[in-house]
This record gives structure tokens, C-alpha cells and sequence, in this order.
């Protein structure tokens, strides 16, 4: 029988657990997709538009195609198609090394029609403009409009009209995209993929070379990262495929370079918005109009939430996507939330400042059920989530209202609040086996993007089997295994957690009725128990779990757990604060504090919740200070597609991170929610907030940088 | 505190699966929230915001095998040359 909520005392749930591979991982001993060469493996390296919009008129391989160690060259786009953003591939060379493969991409001759090319915003909103899609450039979304608008700002005691906006940041995984694929045999494929989804690899593998999916093998051991961007075989994947077919099965690798994971292996959106806010005295938003557009390159996907978080009535908003000539978008962690957070609480600052009240009275005045649909009624878990942030952050003692302060080194708080759905999918299954040695596996066809679940099946089977998480074997990342999630939008854990429980309690089961008539007296099985690594009759300790596991004869108890209603749910708020010091001389933003609180249900492992916290802040501190793709209007070119000039936070710049971890009993009762998306949606929002507060003038456009910040100055006569 | 509800899992509205589907629509259409949201349910697109990316199984690009954009109001359409219905 499934269960239907969680055990209320545990000895390993909800407590540090430290994740099973983070030895191997850090010391180098974890070998990623991208390690792996297999025997006879060949090298792919990728032939890249260096134009941001051409046709390409010829492309003559045959220089390529005799040069040293070169198996195959493979033209992805050829005569007459059109590469439509710098770093879209034209074709791949495979050879039996690396550098072979890179001389023989130099010889490739191609002849191109450059076209004009709109590879900013500006540039594909101008008039006249060259067209990126045949249809245009600017694609206008349904509008939004729910009651009077108008009305509701002619109500409000302060109005405030602000333009915001944050570029477009590519996804910057510490390994790249890409796979090696091997044809086994006629019939069989193999595959070593970096993804966040090994079945969704496998099935694209199986349908893209005609073969049955059961006769692809995607494995994924461990990851480095995906954030939403390592969905499916990606194009690389599938020419690694063809390839190797073509080379008589040899593996072949193509893993992208750093320059081309800034080009072409995704990114975030941009989004600018236009917006009127107003409110009365008491924080009440009475009214908004917003226009919004954002670029996802030469694809569409610029969408964000707004209004964010916050209930009122009265508003419009319009929002269009922008095509220009750059790399495409992938989901990002937190797909468009980070956006509408820093827009909406932007907004909100402002808003406050003009009125002259505590920002926080201002987010409390206009809670309730959210516009985002899944109906939960956060309330009060804002209202005590804001006050544990703002103790933390000692606001009551450091606030102090925009523009107040003096001199040229000053400190500035900042809030924003989030929320995120992040439920479990109820068709995914872990199969748990008990071998007469006492082994005990679990399997299934999910991975760990980073988020730890291999380590938390493996707590859920030690809980249950009263034995270490080290004592069980946790595979997963192999597309053969029962159906696991795909990790995305937080929902590896809700989705897993659960069949791996119930998989755990019938094996258990299972094993009591097995072994009972074969111990001293017979005793029922519902006498039996286990803890601390034995078997326990009636409460005494009688043997060895291993010894135990012995008398269930020769053959493996085998059980494979379904997803159960009550262990798992959706829907989490986070509040963060900032705490910021801002030289307006330079325009140096150095962060100081971040405070994290968040709920996300029931926590299983404590210590790699943390982690995901810590790991989300960082991201949205590199969102809030660093971040920014730039295009080259003239050329059309990324500027910055290097670890040098793309700039990411160093050691230094992280600040202290405080982490609460919002979970009083009803919150637990809820069951396991997702925790990878929710905490790196605040942040760079509430890090804005702060410099307003500091400096007295809002800082319009992302990041914080040095010129932003001074931008803001000169243009508000302060410096 | 109040219960917060335990209503069935949605997607998180503007992925994919988040919206309403106009027919059937091509068999090569992909998206991350086809591969996440596997629970059949057709959830509204009630939210006017959409951050979803689609690619071609064929091209393995956001653009089909016509030079056209892969997106689901598109793809579900006869007289694009390469669909082809679920």
C-alpha cells in the first residue's frame, strides 16, 4: 500500500546529509560525460557562422576531408541555407584527435551572402530594420487586462513612471553541452550525454536514427550543470550519432567549446519594461499599465510573469517578443521569474520611496492568492517569511530611506519576494531490489543535475531499511532504468522522492514475509523490524541485516515504487535582502549580506538544500552585479563569448549568505517540493533595490556595474 | 498559518505544456516541458506570459526543415510542407 505522507520522526530525513559522489566530484575521481572516451573515440569540432545573418552560397570540404586523421565531414548547413546569428553551425568535422578536427574546421572553404543583419534590440525595432523572421521582428502577445487601469492610478495618492531593463546572459555550465554516441552495433546506440534528461535524450537519439528507444542507452553519471539548457540531443548530439554511424560505429565526441557555449548553448532573455504604478497612503497598489518586450534571440520565449507575486486589481500589461540575430534562448532556471521579479519589486521600491513609506509595508499592503495559477494562498508565509529576512538582515536598526544618506561610500538594504511552483510528476517509478548479500539498489531513469538526488534516494532506502545512505546502491543517470523525471522546473525530488519511498516500504515489507518463517520462532512479520544495520523481532536485536537478507533464499526481492498523493507538492514563496555598500565615485557595488529565506516543503536532505540555496543566491548575484551578453551593433558579433570579458562573480565577491530555512509543521506536512529554481529569483532583485536605497537613485538597467550605476547618477544630477 | 493548497501538480505557467493546444500538432515538435510534464493534463496558457523554446526533432533547431519557425501554433498547420500530425 502507497503512502500518503511522511514519516513524522526520522532518524535521516531532514537532516545534513553530505551528497554520496561529492568525494569523487571533489577530487577529480568523477568522471563526467565529457571525460569519457571510449575506446576508438573520435573527435567532432563544430564549422560556426561568423556572421550574424548570411546564406551560405558554397561550402567546398574537400581540403578538409584529406587532412590528417579526418573520418568524416558532415555539413549541417548547406548551399543556400541561412545561418542567422553568430555561432550557428555549418558542419562538423570528425577526426582522431582534437586539434586534427580544429585544422580540418580551417580548411573548410564557404562562401558567403552576408545579409544586413538586427542583432540588438534597438536595431530590430527600428524602423526599416532588417528582417531576422520572414513574419518580423516584433511579435505582440495577447494583453492583459483585468479591471480599469486608468482609474485605479487616478485613485492613488503616488504614481511613478519607470523604464527597467536586463540583458540577455547566457548559460555559463561549468561542462558544456554535448554527447559522444557510439552505434554498438547495426541496432544499438550508446550515448555519454551531459543532460538534464536522459530519456528525453534516448528518445531523440531513437527517433532521429530510426531506431526503437529501447535500443538507445543514454548514460549520465554526473553532470556539470544544465539550469534548463541540456533538454534533449541538441543538434550536436544527433550529428554525433550520424557520424558515427557513417565511420562504422566508432564513438564520436562533440562537446561544444566555451566560446560556442556563449554563442549557442542558450540563454536567458532580456526584458525591458515600461511601467506606470500607482498606490494610496497605506501601500495599496490601486493601478498598472506595463509594456514589456525582451529578445530570446532568433527565437521566441521572452515571456515573464507581471505582475509578480503581488495581488491587486486594475491593471493592463502588453509584451512582445523581439527576434534579433543572436543565439537562441534556452529555459534558464527559473524561466522568466528572475525578470518579473526585478521588474515588479523594482517597481514597488519606487513606489514606496515616492510615498515615503518602509518598503516592506508596501509588499505586506498587497499580498494574497497569486495571478501565476496554481492558487496558492502565500500570505502569511510572506508576511513571517519578511519578518525572519528582515531580523537577519537587521533592518529595523540599518534602514534607512532612499536618498537620506551622505558622503561617497554608502549602504543600502533592498527586498524582493518570489515564488515558484515546483511539483512532482505522478508517472515516474524507482525500482528498489533486496540480494540475498544484503544489497540494496535502487534504480531509475532520472540524474543529478546538482541537486542531490542520487544522495537523497539513497537516504529515503537507509531511512526505511535502517541503514546508511552509504550502504545503498543509488544508479541512476541511465536511460534503460524504470521511468525517472527529467530535471526540470524543480521537479526531480517531488517527482522521485516519492515512488522511491513507497518502492522502499514494499521491498521492506516484501522481505519481513519472506524471512519470518525462516527465523528462530517464527515470529509474524509484522514483529519485525529494522535499525541501526539489523533485524530487530519485537524490538530485541536478532542479527545482522546482511545475515538477514540471507535467509530470503537465492533469488532478489524486486519491487518498483509508483508516485503516491500527500509525500509531494507545489507551490513555495522566498523573501531575500541585500545588503549592499555603493562608492559613487566609482560606482563599485560590493555586497556585504544576503539573506535567503524559503520554503519548499518537507527539506530530505538539509545539507544539499542548502547548497541549492547557496548555489541559486550566486547565480542571481552574477544576474544582479555581472552578467551581460554584448552584441556588436556593427558586426552583429558577441563581444564577450570568453570567461574573460563575460564577467561572473570571483571569491571575493560573494558575501556572507544567510539561509533560513522557512519550515514550520504545516509547511512539512505538505510534503517534498522542488528547491533548484526558487532561491535564484530574488536576488538580483532585491541587490537593485539596495543600491537605490544606498544611492538615492534607481539604477534603471542590469547588472550593477560600474557604468550602470554611474549612468544613473549622471543622469539624476547627482554627480 | 493557513494550509496552502495541495491542488495537482501544474506546470509552471509560461513553459511548455502550459498551454492550450489548437490541434494536433507535429509529431517533430519538442519542448523542455514536453519532456517534464508528463502528467497528460492540458493546462490553460492563462497567464499571457510564455518563456517557452521550441526545436524541430528535424533540424534540431528553432527553425523547421521549411526555413520556417518551429513553434506550436505553427506546427500544427497542413500547409506547412513538413508537418506531419502525431
Amino acid at each position: 500500500m502507497a503512502a500518503n505522507s511522511w514519516p513524522e520522526s526520522t532518524r535521516l530525513l531532514n537532516k545534513d546529509y553530505p551528497r554520496l559522489d561529492g568525494l569523487a566530484k571533489a577530487s577529480g575521481r568523477a568522471k563526467y560525460p565529457s571525460d569519457e572516451r571510449p575506446e576508438g573515440t573520435l573527435f567532432g569540432v563544430i564549422l560556426y557562422s561568423p556572421h550574424a545573418h548570411a546564406r551560405i552560397k558554397s561550402i567546398d570540404t574537400a581540403a578538409a576531408e584529406k587532412m590528417p586523421g579526418v573520418k568524416a565531414v558532415e555539413v549541417i548547413a548547406g548551399p543556400g541555407k541561412l545561418v542567422r546569428y553568430h555561432g550557428d553551425d555549418i558542419a562538423v568535422v570528425a577526426a582522431e584527435t582534437e586539434e586534427q578536427a580544429r585544422d580540418a574546421v580551417r580548411a573548410i572553404q564557404v562562401e558567403y551572402e552576408v545579409l544586413p543583419h538586427a542583432a540588438t534590440e534597438a536595431q530590430a525595432m527600428a524602423e526599416n530594420a532588417a528582417k531576422v523572421i520572414p513574419s518580423g521582428n516584433v511579435r505582440k502577445g495577447r494583453a492583459q487586462v483585468d479591471g480599469k487601469p486608468e482609474e485605479g492610478l487616478a485613485k492613488a495618492d503616488a504614481v511613478i513612471e519607470a523604464t527597467y531593463s536586463v540583458p540577455v546572459v547566457t548559460h555559463v555550465c561549468l561542462e558544456p553541452h554535448g554527447l559522444t554516441a557510439r552505434w554498438d552495433d547495426k541496432d544499438h546506440i550508446t550515448a555519454w550525454a551531459s543532460t538534464q534528461a536522459v530519456t528525453a535524450t534516448a528518445s531523440e537519439l531513437a527517433e532521429s536514427n530510426e531506431l526503437p528507444i529501447s535500443n538507445v542507452t543514454v548514460l549520465t553519471e554526473v553532470m556539470g550543470g544544465g539550469f534548463g539548457s541540456k533538454f534533449g540531443a541538441d543538434l550536436w548530439g544527433t550529428t554525433a550519432a550520424r557520424i558515427s554511424k557513417k565511420v562504422g560505429g566508432r564513438p564520436v565526441k562533440i562537446f561544444l567549446d566555451r566560446i560556442q557555449e556563449h554563442l549557442a548553448g542558450g540563454n536567458r532573455p532580456s526584458a525591458m519594461a515600461k511601467v506606470k504604478i500607482g498606490a494610496t497612503k497605506d501601500g495599496k497598489i490601486t493601478g498598472m499599465i506595463a509594456e514589456t518586450f525582451g529578445t530570446g534571440g532568433v527565437a521566441r520565449g521572452s515571456g515573464f510573469p507581471l505582475p509578480y507575486v503581488y495581488k491587486f486589481t486594475n491593471f493592463s500589461r502588453e509584451h512582445a517578443d523581439v527576434f534579433v540575430n543572436g543565439g537562441n534562448s534556452r529555459a534558464m532556471r527559473a524561466p522568466g521569474h528572475p525578470q518579473g521579479c526585478l521588474i515588479m519589486e523594482s517597481a514597488l521600491d519606487d513606489l514606496a520611496a515616492k510615498l515615503g513609506v518602509d518598503p516592506l509595508v508596501v509588499r505586506k499592503a498587497n499580498l494574497g492568492k497569486d495571478l501565476l495559477g496554481d492558487q496558492t494562498d502565500r500570505t502569511q508565509m510572506y508576511l513571517e517569511q519578511i519578518d525572519i529576512g528582515a531580523e537577519l538582515i537587521g533592518w529595523s536598526k540599518n534602514f534607512q530611506p532612499r536618498g537620506s544618506q551622505k558622503g561617497i561610500v554608502r549602504r543600502g538594504l533592498g527586498v524582493a519576494l518570489h515564488q515558484w511552483g515546483g511539483g512532482g510528476a505522478p508517472d515516474k517509478q524507482v525500482s528498489c531490489t533486496v540480494f540475498p548479500d544484503g544489497t540494496i539498489e535502487l534504480k531509475s531513469a532520472t540524474q543529478d543535475i546538482g541537486t542531490g538526488i542520487r544522495t537523497v534516494m539513497a537516504m529515503i532506502a537507509a531511512e526505511v531499511f535502517g541503514l546508511q545512505p552509504t550502504d545503498i546502491k543509488s544508479n541512476i543517470g541511465n536511460s534503460t532504468f524504470p521511468p525517472g523525471q527529467s530535471s526540470g522546473g524543480s521537479t526531480t525530488t517531488p517527482s522521485m522522492s516519492p515512488p522511491c519511498y513507497n518502492a522502499c516500504l514494499e521491498a521492506r515489507d516484501e522481505f519481513f514475509k519472506k524471512i519470518a518463517p525462516a527465523l528462530p520462532g517464527a515470529p509474524k512479520p509484522e514483529d519485525l523490524s529494522l535499525a541501526d544495520g539489523k533485524l530487530m523481532v519485537k524490538g530485541e536485536a536478532a542479527m545482522s541485516f546482511k545475515d538477514a537478507a540471507r535467509k530470503i533464499g537465492m533469488n532478489p526481492i524486486s519491487v518498483t515504487g509508483k508516485f503516491s498523493q500527500g509525500l509531494s507538492s507545489n507551490g513555495v514563496a522566498g523573501v531575500q535582502f541585500a545588503d549592499v555598500t555603493v562608492d559613487i565615485e566609482t560606482g563599485v557595488v560590493k555586497l556585504n549580506k544576503i539573506v535567503a529565506v524559503q520554503d519548499s516543503g518537507l527539506i530530505l536532505d538539509k545539507l544539499t538544500w542548502n547548497s541549492q540555496v547557496y548555489g541559486g543566491v550566486i547565480g542571481g548575484l552574477n544576474y544582479g552585479l555581472f552578467e551581460e551578453r554584448v552584441m556588436d551593433p556593427v558586426s552583429g558579433r558577441m563581444l564577450n563569448p570568453d570567461m574573460e570579458l563575460y564577467q561572473l562573480a570571483g571569491a571575493s565577491d560573494i558575501p556572507e549568505i544567510v539561509i533560513h530555512a522557512y519550515e514550520p509543521a504545516a509547511i512539512k506536512k505538505r510534503g517534498v517540493i522542488g528547491i533548484g529554481e526558487p532561491p535564484t529569483i530574488g536576488t538580483a532583485a532585491a541587490i537593485g533595490n539596495a543600491v537605490s536605497n544606498a544611492i538615492g537613485v534607481r539604477v534603471t538597467n542590469w547588472p550593477m556595474t560600474p557604468i550602470n550605476v554611474l549612468n544613473a547618477l549622471a543622469q539624476a544630477g547627482k554627480v | 498559518m493557513s494550509e496552502p493548497s495541495q491542488e495537482p501538480v501544474a506546470p509552471e505557467s509560461g513553459e511548455a505544456g502550459a498551454e492550450a493546444t489548437a490541434g494536433p500538432v507535429c509529431r517533430h515538435l519538442r519542448s523542455k516541458g514536453m519532456y517534464v510534464y508528463t502528467d497528460g493534463m492540458d493546462y490553460g496558457f492563462e497567464h499571457n506570459y510564455d518563456s517557452t523554446l521550441y526545436w524541430c526533432l528535424k533540424t534540431m533547431k528553432a527553425f523547421g526543415p521549411d526555413d520556417d519557425m518551429v513553434e506550436k501554433e505553427s506546427c500544427c498547420r497542413p500547409d506547412r510542407p513538413c508537418y506531419q500530425p502525431l
